[in-house]
């Protein structure tokens, strides 16, 4: 995780959030036919991603992105870096 | 002239398909996959169209059997005009594969499904920017009311040119785009593709990634990443054109009720075991009747007759396999898809495998799961229908292991009949106990040791709606029809080679030849493995026909509890029934059906065989 004082942001991966935080993607980790699942499903850099919460038994997490929610598991979601802003 | 109807999943391709082209669909299977290419024929102005249900995808650029279906389908085969079906309650996200779609040039149009369930989110869609910016007809609708659907084959029939869309990519890539071009004189569809490692020409391939590994190095991002990031930003700024949000959606969300572990995890518990009961009681009360009116009304007529013997033999094997086959498919096979019909429909489908995927995770599955291996305890034979669900090759062939091995209904009446009768309540439990441990430790193995693609569980949470009682009814009765055409006759012909095998004696043989076998393995006696290949026709044959050959249906007289319960053991374990074949062979192909069948023979002898000598 790198914090940035500059401009009040910081880096992490999607699955470290909590329910309710928005964030930014700023890059896929994922190789192969995961990381193309995750473009096509709007999961790009650059796109809005709030997160809504996870199933009874912590995994999977259901996010909202492009105007509708899909579920990704703790483990896929580990490879999404995005930005938050801190207040 | 070939019409193809293309979109993401669930925007309501297949439902316009199904008003466009009526009845008389035709089920297709595409060469070299289980995935399905529905066509159906309908006329225009005295022109026969033929109309290509595409199944759905997300994009053109992935892995997935449906997405290499898709691109094939459009690359080779002449397709007039491709008719883009759209969610209006989604757009951004569905704009995506409509560019991509744009991209390949065919002439084009574009259907925005679902206006009525945006107008209930309050969402005013405006099809001008869309029709100006592509040049192509952008046409509104709602499949489910039939709305504005008649307007989509006079809108094909006039589309003749490609959409004029020019996506504004990155700057590298639009200069990658350029000196490719130079370079081999392809177009900037070919480029694209190029960089992204698709095409045929080894040397373009070569430069493309060339150039690629460049501008990946600057970037520090992969050139998929950033054409998919652009094609997104356009997709976006096309939806933002398209629509307006009239006033904020409604508050209460039905979703905080299903998929939070209070109320969710209770309502899907009850909504699996109301699935079983159903099953349990309405079905086997239906199975039981029509096996009962078969019995009266053509099994014991056509014995009246007095017929040649091999006529006789031959006319009841297929009353047999009649009587097994619609005793299952009307009952069971309907009734169930009534209730997953509803489950798709209504969108709880999603929910229940949100909510269970992490246990089927484990076992080597999508969540999805959940609903073949509760289904397969009534029967297997919907399971296995079922799994089409699962996304990935391997999910389907790992769920096809574990749910022929589920005790179904007929099974149970086995367990209950035979161990439950003659051995003891404990007995029969211990039964399940040995079934699902087996169960569990196969799911632990093959998820370790499966090849094959790995797509995670990235779904789409469809939105909940009220399924409409017309549809699921129709959509219920075409796979019911499909069981009956496909299966049928394969049930048919199985049933006839078992009662010929009986009728030439050669039944009497094979007893003589396995009772050393058999008395070794099992401790049983040869005509108990007659009893367990007639249960291969309807698993609850095998104790029928165990008691007819024992002689008595006091068949703790004859068989000792340890053979009575090894037997039933085996039976259980044991092939799955005819009928899970002939779907089986449908679904997952000959060569997984050969080795889901060798296994569980093979698991039911051993584990017969070791609790025969363990105790005796
Ligand atoms: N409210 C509404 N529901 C629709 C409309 N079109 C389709 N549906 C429903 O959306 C679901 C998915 O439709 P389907 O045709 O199976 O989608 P496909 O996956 O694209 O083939 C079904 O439950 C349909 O009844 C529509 O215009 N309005
Ligand atoms: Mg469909």
């Amino acid at each position: 995780m790198e914090f940035n004082s500059a401009d009040h942001t910081r880096t992490t991966t999607l699955e470290s959030l909590d329910p309710g935080c928005r964030s930014r993607i700023i890059g896929i980790r994922a190789f192969g036919p995961l990381r193309k699942r995750m473009l096509a499903m709007g999961m790009v850099p650059g796109a809005e991603v709030e997160v809504i919460w996870a199933a009874p038994l912590g995994d999977p997490v259901e996010y909202r992105v492009k105007g509708y929610c899909l579920s990704l598991r703790r483990a896929e979601a580990r490879l999404i870096e995005v930005l938050v802003e801190v207040r | 002239m070939r019409i193809a109807l293309i979109g993401n999943p669930s925007v309501g391709k297949s439902l316009i398909f199904n008003q466009l082209t009526g009845l008389g669909v035709e089920v297709s299977n595409y060469p070299g996959t289980t995935v399905e290419l529905q066509r159906g024929n309908t006329c225009f102005q005295r022109e026969i169209i033929e109309i290509v249900d595409l199944p759905g995808v997300y994009s053109l650029e992935g892995n997935s059997e449906e997405e290499d279906l898709v691109r094939r389908f459009l690359e080779q085969e002449d397709v007039d005009a491709v008719v883009v079906v759209a969610s209006a309650t989604r757009l951004e996200r569905n704009l995506y594969l409509l560019l991509q779609v744009a991209e390949y040039g065919l002439p084009m149009v574009v259907v925005l499904n679902m206006v009525d369930e945006a107008a209930k989110q309050g969402l005013d869609i405006d099809p001008g920017p869309l029709h100006d910016l592509l040049g192509v007809e952008v046409i509104l609708t709602a499949a489910s009311k039939g709305l504005n659907i008649d307007r989509i084959i006079p809108a094909a029939l006039a589309a003749s040119r490609p959409a004029k869309v020019e996506i504004p990519y990155d700057h590298h890539i639009e200069a990658a785009i350029r000196s490719l071009g130079k370079m081999f004189g392809v177009d900037r569809k070919e480029s694209l593709r190029a960089l992204q490692g698709f095409g045929e020409n080894p040397e373009l391939l070569e430069a493309a990634r060339t150039i690629a590994d460049e501008i990946e190095s600057r970037h520090r991002m992969t050139v998929a990443q950033i054409i998919a990031a652009n094609r997104h930003n356009f997709a976006r700024r096309l939806a933002e054109l398209t629509v307006r949000e009239q006033h904020p959606p409604p508050g209460a969300d039905p979703d905080s009720i299903l998929t939070r572990f209070i109320p969710g995890m209770p309502i899907l518990i009850a909504v699996l075991v109301g699935m079983l009961l159903s099953v349990f009681v309405v079905g086997s009360f239906l199975e039981e009747m029509i096996v009962e009116f078969f019995e009266v009304y053509a099994v014991q007529p056509f014995l009246a007759l007095g017929l040649h013997p091999l006529l006789e033999e031959l006319g009841v094997s297929v009353l047999i396999a009649l009587q097994a086959g619609l005793g299952i498919a009307l009952p069971y096979v309907f009734l169930f898809y009534v209730i997953i019909s509803i489950l798709e429909d209504s969108g709880y489908m999603t929910r229940a495998a949100f909510l269970a995927d992490n246990v089927m995770h484990r076992l080597g599955m999508h969540g999805g799961a959940v609903i073949p291996l509760t289904l397969a305890f009534g029967c297997n034979v919907p399971a296995i229908m079922s799994i089409r669900l699962l996304r990935s090759r391997r999910e389907r062939i790992i769920a096809s292991f574990l749910v022929t091995m589920v005790p179904c209904s007929a099974r149970t009446v086995i367990i209950a009949g035979i161990v439950a009768g003659f051995v003891g309540l404990a007995a029969a439990f211990s039964v399940y106990a040995i079934v699902f441990i087996l169960i569990i430790l196969t799911g632990l193995i093959l998820s370790r040791v499966m090849p094959g693609e790995r797509f995670g569980m990235i779904m789409e949470m469809v939105p909940l709606r009220r399924p409409e009682p017309r549809l699921v009814m129709k959509k219920a009765w075409s796979r019911l029809s499909e069981f009956l055409f496909i299966a049928m006759p394969l049930l048919l012909l199985g049933s006839v080679v078992l009662g010929l095998l009986e009728f030439f004696g050669i039944m009497t043989v094979f007893e003589g030849i396995v009772e050393p076998y058999t008395m070794g393995l099992l401790g049983l006696p040869g005509y108990s493995a007659t009893a367990l290949i007639f249960g291969i026709l309807r698993k609850e044959m095998a104790f029928e026909t165990l008691a007819i050959l024992a002689g008595t249906a006091d068949l703790g007289a004859v068989l000792s509890s340890l053979q009575l319960y090894v037997f039933a053991v085996v039976t259980v374990l044991f092939v799955p029934c005819l009928a899970t074949v002939t779907v089986l062979l449908r679904e997952v192909g000959s060569r997984i059906t050969l080795a889901v069948t060798v296994y569980t023979v093979t698991l039911g002898l051993l584990i017969g065989g070791f609790i025969h000598h363990l105790f005796s």
